[in-house]
């Protein structure tokens, strides 16, 4: 019995010592000089750019995307775990709340590059901590089976009593966060709480996600939901009959979310760091993702004529954008809301 | 809801879904110990069928059909408990049939009756009790206990069907504390209700299968090599036959695994069989495609055969150990579910003297041990419990013997008796590791990406070719490739001996 259970001691020392030393030793890849990027955006529309930059400049990046499991919230989350030692060296978030509340942690250093100034005043921190750029949009998805898609019948469907064919993600994360909290700067807490509580009263269907929003409503399950444009351009390609319109406030502001880059305070590569957050700022870069399957809206000046048709449609509504730097600086106020709400007995 | 409304209520359906399983579980392995040994082995993997589909691939095939479908909240409720239903009914009997028959006979328990008018009512019911529980009911208890612990932890199905707060599920609602910034400790304390929840279950199911250690070696038991002509009592088949003929029995156990076949392989399939074929054509055509899917997969099969050797080991010096606080004090932080538990990982990893592990595969294999660790425990101290040690003696009798066709039975039996369980039970314990989504996501090394978090991002995307191809390759790859490494070692182990045998003459 001894020396079967010194038998066991020995694999559990061996496993533990190959996984914490051995096998890092065998990756020869030298991290001296490896970029790291955490990436919020989609793997399969960052991927191309981040490789374009390791082709153009030849340093190495390393990137861990974020996990639908956690979106968002994920990556910031772990950046402020990781903050004492960071092992990141540019954050590039797929919205800006989170980036903002990364800034409020002291998580990120300021860094004013050649990119920077190409960005409007509203979708960057005038101290450079961190600077937007391509831009998701909040709309609402129809399925047009089903409903007609204009602002119309939207508003009529709206104001019905029943709701039980309309789909919303739950706000504790994702765009549709930030979407509640851009409706708490303009309504303020308690109109918002009386708006969120109508559509639960009149039986919305909260999902959990924008992907599942898209979903319901492309396969006839809801006729209209509340999702992200490059949600909604997933389902108008896969050929669903689905349209979008952009989803406005009372005061007819459509809610733009730009990605954004920012560099992380203590990094261990900030001339790369730097070179990479350059890059990412080029217009040539916004335009190679107005032209990927999501459609991002370019934030700095790119001439029309070489933009997809969709993207200029697009570039009409964000012309209406909401500034989110009071929605930043009261999210808090409605996650505090939210998790008392999912309390109540 | 409050959260720990969430926890009853989640608990509640635990258990009111193990007892409901009970029913079919001891149908389905009364007649599968009644089938042939080829037959049994193969229905034991069919039964198996709904714990071996991922929780991640049926949330994701159910999320949009039970939305289209279900109108009710209540509805999907109960549509999320047929799920966990054909789940619990999976293990529950695989348990009963791997449990071995009740250690207390027919005639221990009529005298005990017997003794009924000389004792007092208390003392008689307690002694009738533990001779129950250690007898007939042993096996459907261990069953029951386990039954209830899987239901109650599950949480990617229920993460990906909830539709306005149903199924109410506490893994969900811990997850969506979480998400709203609060800290580590404050996550941490919010488990205590639901690990005292699983400690109520798991601690009796640990004292029962600990009486089954210290009896001593088993009379010859074992679900492989028992004759099934042989009239032995089950766990509960003689309660059993009261209710259900033997006859109907076959039929019941036939349509219901006919019913889990048909929703855990059949649905999914069907439901992505455009894209399956779709993606099938695409690598005919560029076999290049699967060069990095299959790299994925197989990093992350090898986490999971090293976390899954790890949890053995760990259970096994826990039950040998022979003491309960400790075992109960390591299984402790599995309890609270892998969230919470890799997260605090990500905490500890974080200081000072733990950092310089922290980009390396210890934290993420860390993570996945202790996640697993709860199921690994009763495994193996289930493969312990029936571990047959006069049989394994037989069969080393039987390969000394002069007759080369003799020493063959022998070997195999040898390998069926002292390794196959292990084996089996192994890649469970692997399966579950590998589909491990939440701690993979938080704690794995920069440079190494699980096929299991790549798949939850490409779900992203709707029903896609690329992700019903990796779906497709991850669900089948590991479990072939597991059973291939058994076959092999099997092949291996009765050469080896025979080699021994040869040079011994």
């Amino acid at each position: 019995m001894r020396a079967r259970n010194g038998f066991r001691w020995w694999i559990l020392a061996t496993v533990l010592i190959l996984g914490a030393v051995v096998f890092p030793l065998l990756d020869q890849r030298d991290s001296s000089s490896t970029l790291v990027v955490y990436c919020a955006h989609d793997a399969v529309f960052a991927d191309s750019i981040i490789r374009l930059f390791e082709q153009k400049t030849g340093i190495r990046v390393d990137v861990r995307y974020d996990e639908e499991a956690s979106k968002s919230l994920g990556l910031t989350n772990l950046l402020i775990a990781e903050k004492s030692a960071p092992r990141c060296d540019v954050f590039w978030n797929n919205q800006t709340l989170g980036t903002i509340r990364l800034q409020k942690q002291s998580v990120l250093q300021p860094y004013r590059g050649s990119g920077f100034q190409r960005i409007p005043d509203v979708f960057r921190d005038a101290q450079g901590h961190w600077a937007g750029f391509a831009a998701r949009m909040r709309v609402i998805i129809i399925n047009t089976e089903l409903m007609q898609e204009t602002d119309d019948a939207v508003r009529q469907a709206f104001e019905s009593g029943d709701l039980s064919d309309a789909a919303i993600a739950v706000p504790l994360y994702g765009t549709t966060l930030t979407h509640y909290s851009v409706l708490n700067a303009e309504y303020g807490l308690k109109k918002l709480q009386e708006w969120h509580r109508s559509l639960h009263d009149r039986g919305i269907r909260e999902v959990r996600g924008n992907g599942a929003v898209r979903d319901l409503v492309a396969a006839g399950a809801c006729r209209m939901g509340w999702t992200d444009t490059d949600d909604a351009f997933g389902a108008i390609d896969d050929g669903k009959p689905v349209r979008m319109i952009p989803a406005r406030t009372d005061s007819g502001r459509t809610i733009v979310i730009p990605n954004s880059v920012a560099m992380i305070a203590g990094c261990r590569h900030p001339r790369e760091a730097e070179q990479f957050i350059d890059f990412l700022l080029l217009a040539e870069v916004e335009l190679l993702l107005a032209k990927s399957s999501s459609r991002q809206i370019p934030l700095g000046p790119i001439p029309e004529k070489d933009l997809p048709e969709d993207v200029v449609m697009l570039k009409k509504w964000a012309a209406d954008a909401v500034s989110m730097e009071p929605a930043a600086e009261r999210q808090d106020e409605v996650l505090n809301w939210l998790m008392s709400e999912s309390q109540q007995p | 809801m409050t959260l720990s409304q969430v926890v009853i209520w989640s608990f509640l359906r635990s258990l009111i879904l193990a007892t409901l399983a009970l029913g079919p579980a001891a149908v389905i392995s009364a007649w599968l110990h009644r089938r042939s040994i080829r037959i049994r082995r193969w229905g034991l993997f069919i039964v198996l069928v709904p714990v071996l589909m991922p929780e991640l691939l049926m949330g994701f095939t159910a999320r949009v059909p039970a939305a289209e479908l279900l109108r009710n909240r209540w509805a999907t409720e109960v549509f999320y408990g047929v799920l966990l239903l054909f789940r619990a009914v999976a293990i529950g009997s695989s348990v009963q049939v791997w449990m071995e028959s009740a250690s207390v006979s027919r005639e221990a328990e009529h005298s005990w009756t017997l003794l009924r008018p000389r004792m007092s009512t208390v003392r008689w019911v307690i002694g009738w009790l533990r001779l129950r529980c250690e007898g007939r009911w042993r096996g459907p208890l261990v069953a029951w206990s386990l039954m209830v612990l899987l239901s109650f932890q599950e949480f990617e199905t229920a993460a990906l069907m909830q539709l306005s707060e149903y199924p109410v599920s506490w893994s969900v609602s811990l997850f969506d504390a979480h998400a709203t910034r609060q800290p580590v400790s404050d996550s941490l304390r919010m488990t205590i209700l639901p690990i005292i929840c699983q400690l109520i279950v798991l601690v009796p199911c640990l004292f029962l299968l600990r009486r089954g250690f210290a009896v001593g070696p088993r009379q010859a038991g074992g679900f492989l090599h028992q004759n099934p002509t042989e009239k032995r009592e089950l766990n509960g088949s003689g309660s059993l036959r009261k209710f259900v003929k033997p006859a109907w029995a076959g039929v019941l156990a036939v349509i219901w695994l006919a019913a889990s076949g048909l929703i855990f392989v059949f649905w999914p399939l069907f439901s992505s069989s455009s894209e399956l074929i779709q993606s099938l054509l695409s690598v005919s055509q560029q076999p290049g495609m699967l060069a990095q899917p299959v790299q994925q997969i197989l990093t992350s099969a090898g986490f999971s055969a090293a976390a899954a050797l790890l949890a053995y080991c760990v259970s096994s010096l826990l039950i040998e150990s022979h003491r309960t606080i400790a075992a109960v004090a390591v299984l402790l932080p599995g309890l609270a579910g892998p969230l919470v538990t890799s997260l605090i990982l990500l905490a500890l990893f974080q200081l000072p003297g733990l950092h310089w592990m922290y980009d390396t595969w210890l934290p993420m294999l860390l993570g996945l041990t202790i996640a697993v660790l709860p199921k690994a425990w009763l495994i193996t101290a289930l493969l312990k419990s029936r571990r047959d040690d006069t049989g394994i003696h037989s069969a080393q009798l039987l390969c000394a013997s002069d007759d080369q066709g003799v020493r063959m039975t022998g070997r195999q039996l040898l390998w069926k008796l002292k390794y196959a369980g292990w084996c089996f039970g192994g890649l469970l314990i692997c399966h579950w590791c590998f589909w491990d989504v939440t701690t993979a996501s938080i704690l794995r090394p920069l440079r190494t990406e699980p096929v299991v978090t790549r798949l939850y991002n490409e779900m992203h995307y709707g029903r896609t070719e690329t992700l019903t191809l990796m779906a497709a390759l991850s669900l089948i790859l590991p479990i072939a490739t597991g059973l291939f490494l058994i076959m092999l070692s099997r092949i291996l182990t009765t050469n080896r001996q025979r080699t021994q045998e040869t040079s011994n003459a």
